[in-house]
């Protein structure tokens, strides 16, 4: 049960778009069509999945026995960094149809903020395996939802009236702040 | 001798990430998907390869 | 300093400020924009870790081999920050904890990726140390203006203390308690304070354009 409201309140509560800010540049930058925007919210499931885990391993089996934990945020970055390219090879090679649906969207990915925050995220909250994996599958789920909604609006703001200074940017922040409004209406779920 | 631990550490890391990241740079396009592209256009930078006008600019030069 | 250093300080400032102007850096901007001295004190930081990668990727530019130039950048970025964390840590304790994640963010702040990747490669260290300078100016500027409006509208106090010691500097009340908004304290308001300063930047550039298009 502990595990399960853990789930809805990093999906819905703590969003980590609309509550802790980030993931804004895929956020905005590839909220254009739904297809991209289910496409970059799968991608970052499994990129968020993989690459929390291997850091995970890498803290508690090498840092922390050798009393390294000042290298945590470099360790974090490589690995997010290698498990990108790793993958992106490996679509490239294996699958030409996961690459077409997936692969395309792997190079946005290594400097999303979100990626390493979660992995920080499993560590700093002293998350064990299972909690960690959890975790580290919910926060992306929140962010493929509020990707999706988000691309569903904007595919309306294509055919309204703007005024000029609002396009682009601006405006889809406008909606962003009215979603998190929404949003915040789930904080006494749990 | 934790210093070289962290140093050896580091290193190995490192190299891993630039060997990745020089064979995926040399890995091939799978055929049919040399046209797709993700774009974003988050930033304003239009420097970045990701950016729906980047190439177009870059054809206009030509 | 010559008349083209100066102009090209003010549109790192203005017209392309790295954020309400090119959209770099939202998500530390939005999240820690709640007051004025967060702001203050992580415009420094990354100011300082902006200015010193432009630096060692500038007097490395000839050394890095251009296939794995990103990899190499990415290293001497993260290695900057823990510097800079582990600083802020030991000496601003209360800032340390009100930024918290956000300080190891910085390593993917795409401002700093961003000017190493397309200033510092192809330039001189003075002209790269100037040009971090510059974007560091524009993102702290940002972050005040947002954190001022912000602070303004949800507290109605404006105050600013001394991040090492905790002292107050100074707080004046300006706007009464029954009259502050306090949705500009939550998501909302950052979101919403954001689109507006980024359409008022955007108004001011297309009035400007036109000016010149006039003449």
């Amino acid at each position: 049960m502990n595990l399960v409201s853990m789930f809805i309140a990093a999906v819905l509560i703590n969003n980590i778009v609309l509550s802790k800010f980030l993931g804004m540049c895929p956020f905005l930058g590839v909220s254009k069509k739904m297809s991209s925007a289910l496409g970059m919210g799968v991608a970052v499931i499994f990129v968020i999945f993989g690459a929390s885990v291997i850091s995970y391993g890498l803290y508690y089996l090498i840092l922390e026995p050798l009393g390294l934990q000042y290298m945590q945020l470099i360790t974090f970055i490589l690995v997010i960094a290698s498990f990108v390219q790793f993958v992106e090879m490996f679509i490239k090679k294996f699958s030409p149809a996961l690459y077409k649906s997936l692969g395309v969207y792997l190079p946005l990915i290594t400097t999303n903020c979100a990626v390493l925050y979660v992995a920080q995220q499993n560590i700093s909250s002293g998350y064990n395996f299972i909690e960690t994996c959890i975790n580290s599958i919910a926060v992306p789920t929140g962010f493929l939802l509020v990707l999706v909604i988000f691309a569903a609006v904007r595919e309306r703001l294509e055919s309204s009236d703007i005024p000029e200074c609002f396009k682009g940017n601006p405006i889809a922040l406008i909606c962003a702040a009215i979603m998190a409004l929404a949003f915040s209406a789930f904080a006494g779920l749990v | 001798m934790k210093a070289v631990y962290a140093l050896l550490f580091g290193l190995c890391l490192g190299g891993v990430y630039a060997l990745l990241y020089y064979l995926n740079h040399k890995t091939p396009l799978p055929k049919g998907c040399e046209n797709i592209k993700a774009e974003c256009d988050g930033c304003k930078i239009t420097s970045c390869d990701l950016h729906p006008t980047h190439n177009i600019k870059e054809k206009e030069n030509d | 300093m010559s008349e083209k250093k100066k102009s090209s300080f003010a549109t790192g400032l203005i017209a392309e400020n790295p954020v309400f102007g090119l959209y770099l850096g939202i998500c530390s901007t939005l999240a820690i924009s709640t007051n004025i001295n967060n702001a203050l004190g992580m415009g420094v930081a990354v100011t300082f870790v902006l200015i010193m990668s432009n630096v060692i990727i500038s007097l490395m530019r000839k050394i890095i081999p251009d296939e794995i130039r990103i990899p190499v950048y990415i290293v001497i970025i993260a290695s900057l920050v823990t510097i800079v964390e582990m600083l802020i840590h030991a000496y601003a304790p209360s800032l340390y904890t009100a930024l918290g994640a956000f300080i190891s963010l910085i390593v993917v702040n795409c401002i700093i990726l961003g000017r190493a990747e397309a200033f510092a490669s192809k330039n001189p260290v003075l002209p790269s140390a100037f040009d971090g300078l510059s974007m560091g100016c524009g993102y702290t500027l940002s972050l005040l203006a947002i954190s001022f409006i912000r602070q303004l509208l949800g507290t109605g106090i404006i105050s600013l203390s001394n991040p090492f010691t905790d002292a107050t500097i100074f707080s004046v009340t300006i706007i009464p308690e029954n009259y502050i908004i306090s949705l500009f304290t939550s998501q909302t308001g950052a979101f919403l304070t954001f689109a507006i300063c980024a359409a008022a930047l955007s108004a001011y550039v297309n009035k400007q354009k036109k000016k010149e298009a006039a003449k």
